[in-house]
């Protein structure tokens, strides 16, 4: 449904010293830096897969979604979204997709949302009675009926995001793009929104890429992530097997008897992790994969242990180590 | 006309409704200032040259006008550049370039500046409605000069033309602000096509008060066809055979700006970044 192999893209970028004379200078003489956004990517998306893709800004996702959707030439490299190049933008292509950018609002402000719905399904010639029907089933999916004839710049953020994903998905497109769609969201909206698409891609199984800065998207969302970092992909797989391949630890917390006059720490003999926590009645430690069974063993020797957990890092953190450090022992595929 | 070129004339009209006090204020006040202003204009530029050479002393006229010809005049050019021009319009497809939000249209399945261009002529049918308020009320003040064969017919052929020329201005401009694919800022170039629009399209004055050889170079350019001429029509001063001769020069601008305007935004989408604000 999807297929990427070596997609490039630089932009030109004009550096000006900072200050007035900088500013002078630049009317005569331009300095240029060429930014590389994407450095051949390679990748394919089914059809009902919801892609994670995770990288810090300015590491290309955002331009690899333009790509996609057909708004931004590469410089290099072929794409093919439903069989169509995405940036000849023909109109078959471009009323199978829907693109959803939490930065930037892609409904008329000055109207509200069921005037804007009314244009995009002439643009998109969407039969009056599959209209009736997907904007029924989106708005009762999102449960914003009583905002949809106020005004969309009198609407809370969380109420417009909802509105833009109607919007988006009233044509019923095979392949959707989200760019950040919870961003700047409270709690409650952004479960909301992240229910609603985990519904609507078990119901209606497009092809989707999601990028977000919040893990928690990614991970209710998806099963499968692409880690970018400087225009590169430094992981491509799914979710779960990123624990087993980049955590090189684990986590074991030891519930301690509270009366016992021994100190917490000391339970635990030297050498075998770090200690990452120690209060009274709980230890926190930070174990080598391969020593678990030992240093559990020690820990529940030890007497004065009530409890033992063991639990993976938090992949949030791992993802973070790979976002800055990369991958040591080579890309995946 | 295409379902959604229709949608989107009634969407841009529907914006317009939902500033009421801006649409009342802009549309007719804004006709009957324009009235009042070119009636002491005029008034004072006849007392003022008042037996001046080149105002056939003893006729009240000026370069053939009477007072109430050029009242018209003055009416029809400013309320005839709104349906050619639309009011306060100009610099979205820039905007949009400069700001990334483009980027929305460029996924729908309709051409870009096509739909520009309808968003453009549902403001045109707001200015035809300000056109026709402004004209009623001053031929109920001053009826028909004598000078000039104001009839109905000559209105609605004066208005279709302005719709016309309106096309010429759209996609005049519009070659403009697509240079915003390269130039972040292309406002100046805006300025000057509006002032140079103004002047040898007949806005600030009729271009028969132009000399001789200035008549003969404005002719070689598109200025002539985006006001003077749809003014003419409403003057009634352009007949039958002469319509369809500068009609149809009317129609090569509109196709030679739009082959340029659609060159200019295949060329510039594919340096487009979508980045902005």
């Amino acid at each position: 449904m999807i297929e990427v192999e070596g997609i490039r893209k630089s932009f030109r970028l004009h550096k000006k010293a900072a200050g007035l004379k900088g500013s002078f200078v630049s009317l005569f003489h331009r300095k240029w830096e060429e930014k590389h956004a994407l450095k051949g990517v390679s990748f394919k998306v089914s059809p009902g897969e919801i892609v994670g893709l995770v990288g810090a800004n300015g590491a290309g996702k955002t331009t690899l979604v333009k790509i996609l959707a057909g708004i931004v030439h590469p410089t290099e490299g072929k794409a093919t979204v439903l069989g169509h190049t995405p940036w000849e933008r023909k109109n078959a292509f471009r009323s199978r997709i829907a693109l959803i950018m939490g930065q930037k609002a892609s409904l008329w402000w000055d109207l509200p949302a069921e005037d804007c719905f009314l244009l995009l399904k002439e643009i998109y010639q969407i039969p009056e009675e599959r209209y009736q029907s997907a904007l029924k089933t989106l708005v009762d999916a999102l449960g914003v009926r009583g905002q949809l004839n106020t005004q969309i710049r009198r609407l809370s953020l969380g109420e417009r995001m909802k509105m833009e994903l109607i919007a988006a998905l009233l044509h019923d497109p095979q392949v959707v793009f989200l760019d950040e769609p919870t961003i700047g969201l409270d709690l409650t909206a952004q479960r909301a929104i992240r229910d609603f698409i985990l519904r609507y891609s078990q119901e209606k199984k497009p092809a989707m890429i999601l990028t977000s800065h919040y893990m928690e998207d990614i991970e209710k969302l998806c099963k499968r992530i692409i880690i970018i970092r400087d225009g590169e992909f430094v992981y491509d797989g799914p979710l779960a097997k990123i624990t087993d391949r980049y955590a090189k630890f684990k986590v074991l917390t030891a519930k301690l008897d509270p009366t016992a006059a021994v100190h917490a720490a000391t339970l635990f003999p030297k050498g075998l992790g770090e200690v990452v926590s120690s209060e009274p009645g709980e230890l926190k430690v930070k174990v080598a994969r391969d020593r678990v069974p030992e240093a559990a063993s020690a820990l529940l020797k030890s007497g004065g242990v009530l409890d033992l957990l063991i639990e993976e890092v938090d992949i949030a953190d791992i993802i973070e180590s790979l976002l800055r450090e990369g991958v040591r022992e080579g890309k995946s595929s | 006309m295409s379902g959604w070129a229709t949608q989107v004339v009634s969407f841009e009209l529907r914006k317009v409704f939902t500033y009421r006090f801006t649409f009342w204020v802009k549309y007719f006040v804004g006709a009957i200032t324009e009235l009042t202003v070119a009636y002491f204009l005029w008034g004072a530029i006849f007392a003022a040259t008042a037996g001046a050479p080149d105002s056939a002393p003893g006729s009240n006229r000026l370069g053939g006008y009477t007072f109430h010809g050029l009242l018209y005049y003055t009416l029809f050019a400013t309320l005839g550049a709104n349906v050619v021009r639309t009011l306060d319009r100009g610099g979205e497809i820039s905007g949009e370039i400069y700001q990334g939000t483009l980027s929305r249209y460029l996924v729908y399945p309709v051409p870009y500046l096509a739909y520009r261009y309808a968003a453009y002529f549902g403001l045109q049918l707001i200015s035809v409605g300000q056109l026709l308020f402004g004209v009623s009320v001053a031929l109920a003040l001053f009826g028909v000069p004598a000078d000039l064969a104001i009839t109905p017919g000559s209105i609605a052929l004066g208005i279709f033309t302005a719709l016309l020329s309106g096309a010429l201005s759209f996609t005049l401009t519009a070659c403009l602000e697509l240079v915003a694919f390269w130039q972040d800022t292309v406002w100046n170039l805006m300025a000057m096509l509006r002032f140079i629009g103004n002047l040898l399209g007949g806005l600030m004055i009729p271009i028969s008060l132009f000399p001789e050889w200035g008549r003969s170079f404005v002719a070689f350019t598109p200025f002539p066809y985006l006001f003077s001429f749809p003014i003419r029509c409403f003057l009634g001063q352009v007949g039958g055979a002469e319509w369809f001769r500068e009609a149809s020069v009317l129609a090569f601008w509109i196709l030679a700006t739009s082959g340029a305007a659609a060159f200019i935004w295949r060329r510039g989408t594919r340096v487009y970044s979508g980045v902005g604000i």
